[in-house]
């Protein structure tokens, strides 16, 4: 037994000493200033595109952005392809002007650097899938968002533009709500209505049952957040006229009562004005990929989108200097009728006839500012199709009403400003050369053929 | 006992030590390390390469390319390749980087020439919507030498095998000698007839290249009527043709296709010794594989004014056939008309006019007697109205198709091709025509 006992102590100290020697040895392994492979990530030379994104994106809103190939971030049973270098900066600049510098100039710089994906990886390739979709975007958690078909995008294509930012507005947004969720009242819009298999939809179809995109109809997160990309990359006119396109009342109904709450959910919940942002949005699409523009004449006219042009001489100081001395030779000349102090108000041309514009002044008496007196000038009125107005005075229409009375009345007085429109020749175009993106108030001009400096202009409407 | 007990302390002193030298071999290293090591060998085997690196790669989906490239220790590359002429004469840079995977990996990480035939977009890859060729531009290194880097693809096993290029090489390929190769191709196969291959067994392999599917093909039609044939994909390289898969005639090896300048001729290597393509003017594959009822073609036309004068005593024998019908009331015989009617029956048929102008036909109707030998008589059925009344005029045309015996066979002339009944044992009669 004593042998025994022995046996069992030098078993026990043979365990505790081989125990030892076994920690001993694997502690001299221990080697920590060794590199563990792959665990400090992949590194290379920075390159220009490099130091881009570290200077526009990484540094101010710690966001990376990935474009060099890493199969770990990506579906590996899809076959995808990186993108072509020259590709990353014109589409992570088109990122940043149609998405980050729109949020930053309605909320604090703080918002995007808080909210914003921190990852953003792109693909060369669309992400085919099997039922025949591709798929264009993807965001996973809040974290990351994958953008693909970087290799066909363009920056001068204004569809590619708004599909890219469509994107990524649309990832933004499932952050926000994840954040903070927007009102339940949202889901009971369109009910029932959410499927799976959304892509058997066509646009008119999800349209047509009150769902901005086929893709909106997937769940009321993916319809809220659609109808958030749309709104914002389609702007209000685009906006407005995919509603005009819909038979059904219901559903153009649903879509207000959707666009209501995503109206109120940034006002109440991020105190952000959501049709500003759409306006800024919008301009800022137009300014990365102007749209072509349709020349003003074509539009002005009897019939036509705009059949006035009327001028608030209150707001006048950017008329030319030109038009302001004629404007005012006809207000001084105008108060001097009776010595009563009469003074013009307002100015609108209007096209109501073909071949035929009346001028129509708006002025008062100070005698009694609360009546407003009319007066119509005629004129016989050719365009060119390169948009060269003519106007050839007539002088007040015969018809015997007050208009044409008071017009009668006051010809002589006026006289200036009838003259300087039969003597001229006008080229007509937009105020600022182009509509003025996202506003519903546009406005024409009327230019001195060979004089630039010499022109009015006014707001259109009909 | 204290043995026993010495030898247990052994073995845990043993054990203990061999717990542990798994991890401390310092003859081995640690895995971290060798890997970190290859690496490191891998991009100095890459971009110590005096003129770059040439390669092909087969991929999974079809086809084959070849690829110049030159690796700059930066993590920049110049690739050059056969994928179209654009990409084989104007090099583009584009990056990699090598990582430590399970293998060293080379990873192409944005999109350079490598990544065409991998692009799922079909309009790009020429390959299937969504999977392009199913090739890559992610590969572990396999083996690794100065001169041979083994490489394999990750996603789709695409092998690519580097060879470091030799200066003349590195030249050739940036002098855009790859899109040389493409239109030295295009205008062997414009100017050749029907190009083959003579293996010395009797058998004459036809020769197919295929720029477009990148497709080699031989192929004959053997005595059962039966095409066989072998192929291999290929890539474009400076000597030729590089083929994808081993090919085997006769159970040796065909090797790559050679293009010689000299004698304007493509060889193979075949067992290790060169042969050249021989040029046929009239196609490999024999027309009686071809012509006949249900087949490809089943009419031939011999019409002199539309087809060529070949050497053949035919035309005497039309010319007296033309005068006979002549000499009946001035009829104009137009054209002679062979058809295969039936499995076994063949139609003879005379268009010609009258002096008035109307069209007739005049045909006869013949059983087809086939010999051993494949060989073709015309025993009479029946003759129609017409023929009874014409036949007389062309009687010498009617007696050359009925006391002669015929083999189908092509025939050229002028830069054309034609369908023939062949006069056995005289090859310079035969009756021929457009198909």
């Amino acid at each position: 037994m004593k042998n025994h006992r022995k046996i069992y102590q030098n078993i026990k100290a043979s365990l505790i000493f081989g125990l030892l020697v076994n920690s001993f040895s694997c502690a001299v392994q221990e080697d920590l200033t060794k590199p563990i492979l792959g665990l400090e990530g992949d590194t290379w030379e920075k390159t220009e595109i490099d130091h881009w994104l570290d200077e526009n994106f990484l540094i101010p809103y710690n966001v990376e952005v990935k474009y060099r190939w890493d199969a770990s971030e990506l579906d590996i049973d899809r076959t995808l392809v990186p993108p072509h270098e020259e590709r990353v900066i014109p589409i992570m600049e088109v990122v940043k002007e149609g998405w980050i510098d729109v949020y930053n100039k309605e909320t604090q710089e703080e918002f995007i650097k808080r909210y914003a994906p921190k990852q953003y990886q792109l693909v060369g390739s669309p992400q085919y899938n099997s039922n025949g979709t591709i798929t264009v975007g993807q965001a996973e958690a809040g974290r990351k968002v994958v953008l693909f078909r970087v290799n066909q995008f363009e920056r001068s294509n204004q569809t590619m533009v708004k599909r890219t930012l469509k994107t990524i507005h649309h990832e933004f947004a499932h952050i926000l709500h994840q954040n903070i969720m927007y009102a339940p009242e949202y889901k009971e819009i369109t009910p029932g209505a959410y499927t799976a298999s959304w892509n058997t939809l066509s646009d008119t179809q999800a349209r047509e049952m009150g769902f901005i995109t086929p893709y909106s109809s997937s769940s009321p997160d993916e319809d809220f957040v659609e109808m958030i990309a749309i709104m914002l990359t389609e702007g209000k006119l685009g906006y407005e006229s995919i509603l005009a396109g819909i038979n059904n009342p219901q559903a153009v109904q649903a879509l207000r009562r959707k666009e209501e709450i995503v109206v109120t959910y940034f006002k109440q919940v991020w105190d952000i004005d959501f049709y500003h942002l759409q306006e800024t949005t919008a301009q800022a699409i137009e300014e990365i990929s102007p749209s072509p523009v349709t020349p003003l004449h074509t539009l002005l006219g009897v019939g036509q989108t705009y059949t006035k042009m009327g001028m608030d001489i209150s707001a006048g100081e950017d008329q030319s200097a030109a038009f302001l001395s004629v404007f005012q030779a006809a207000n001084e000349g105008l108060g001097t009728l009776g010595n009563a102090g009469r003074f013009i108000e307002a100015l609108e041309i209007s096209f109501i006839e073909t071949g035929k514009s009346l001028v129509s002044v708006t002025y008062k008496n100070p005698s009694n500012l609360n009546s407003t007196f009319y007066a119509d000038f005629g004129f016989d009125y050719t365009v060119t199709p390169e948009g060269l107005a003519n106007f050839t005075y007539t002088g007040p229409p015969a018809e015997s009403v007050s208009r044409n009375n008071n017009a009668r009345v006051i010809e002589t007085y006026v006289m200036a400003l009838m003259d300087y429109l039969n003597d001229n020749n006008f080229q007509i175009s937009w105020k600022n050369g182009r509509p003025d993106i996202g506003s519903s108030d546009q406005f024409g001009r009327f230019t001195v053929v060979d004089d630039s400096e010499n022109f009015f202009f006014g707001i259109l409407g009909n | 006992m204290k043995t026993k007990l010495n030898y247990i302390y052994t073995l845990f002193i043993v054990m203990g030590l061999l717990g542990c030298s798994l991890e401390e071999d310092l003859v081995l290293e640690n895995p971290d390390e060798r890997l970190l090591a290859s690496l490191e060998e891998l991009q100095g085997k890459l971009q110590n390469a005096a003129h770059g690196w040439i390669g092909n790669i087969y991929p999974a989906g079809g086809k084959g390319f070849s690829f110049y490239f030159e690796f700059g220790a930066n993590g920049r590359v110049n690739m050059l390749s056969d994928f179209n002429d654009a990409t084989a004469t104007d090099a583009y840079e584009s990056s990699y980087r090598l990582k430590a995977l399970q293998r060293p990996t080379i990873i192409f990480d944005t999109y350079g020439y490598i990544h065409l035939i991998a692009d799922p977009d079909e309009s790009i890859s020429g390959g299937v919507r969504g999977s392009g060729l199913k090739s890559d531009f992610e590969f572990a290194a396999i083996s690794i030498s100065d001169d041979m880097l083994e490489l394999e693809g990750i996603k789709n096993g695409s092998k690519l095998t580097l060879f470091a290029a030799t200066q003349a090489q590195a030249e050739a390929w940036k002098g855009g000698e790859i899109s040389e190769m493409f239109r030295i191709t295009r205008s062997f196969l414009d100017e050749v007839g029907f190009p083959y291959i003579d293996f010395g067994d009797g058998i004459r392999q036809a020769v197919d290249i295929s720029s477009s599917s990148k497709m080699f093909q031989l192929s004959y039609v053997d005595d059962n009527e039966q095409s066989i044939s072998i192929s291999s994909n290929f890539a474009f390289t400076l000597e030729g043709l590089s083929l994808g898969e081993e090919m085997t005639y006769n159970g040796k090896v065909i090797g790559n296709i050679y293009w010689d300048q000299e004698a304007s001729n493509f060889y193979i290597l075949y067992d290790g010794n060169p042969l050249y393509f021989s040029n046929s003017p009239t196609p490999i594959i024999p027309l009686r594989t071809l012509f006949g009822f249900g087949k490809q073609y089943n009419m031939l036309t011999y019409n002199p004014l539309v087809v060529s004068a070949l050497p053949s005593k035919f035309l005497d024998v039309y010319e007296a056939g033309r005068a006979g019908l002549f000499g009946l009331s001035s009829r104009r015989l137009n054209r002679v008309e062979f058809t295969i009617s039936g499995a076994n029956e063949a139609i003879l048929n005379f268009a010609y006019n009258n002096t008035a102008g109307s069209n007739f036909n005049a045909r006869t109707t013949y059983r087809i007697r086939t010999d051993d030998e494949g060989n073709l008589t015309f025993e009479f059925i029946a003759r129609d109205n017409n023929t009874n009344v014409v036949g007389s005029g062309l009687a010498s045309i009617i007696n050359y198709f009925e006391s002669n015996k015929f083999r189908i066979d092509w025939v050229a002339g002028d830069g054309n091709l034609y369908g023939a009944l062949v006069v056995v044992d005289d090859d310079e009669s035969y009756f021929y025509g457009a198909f």
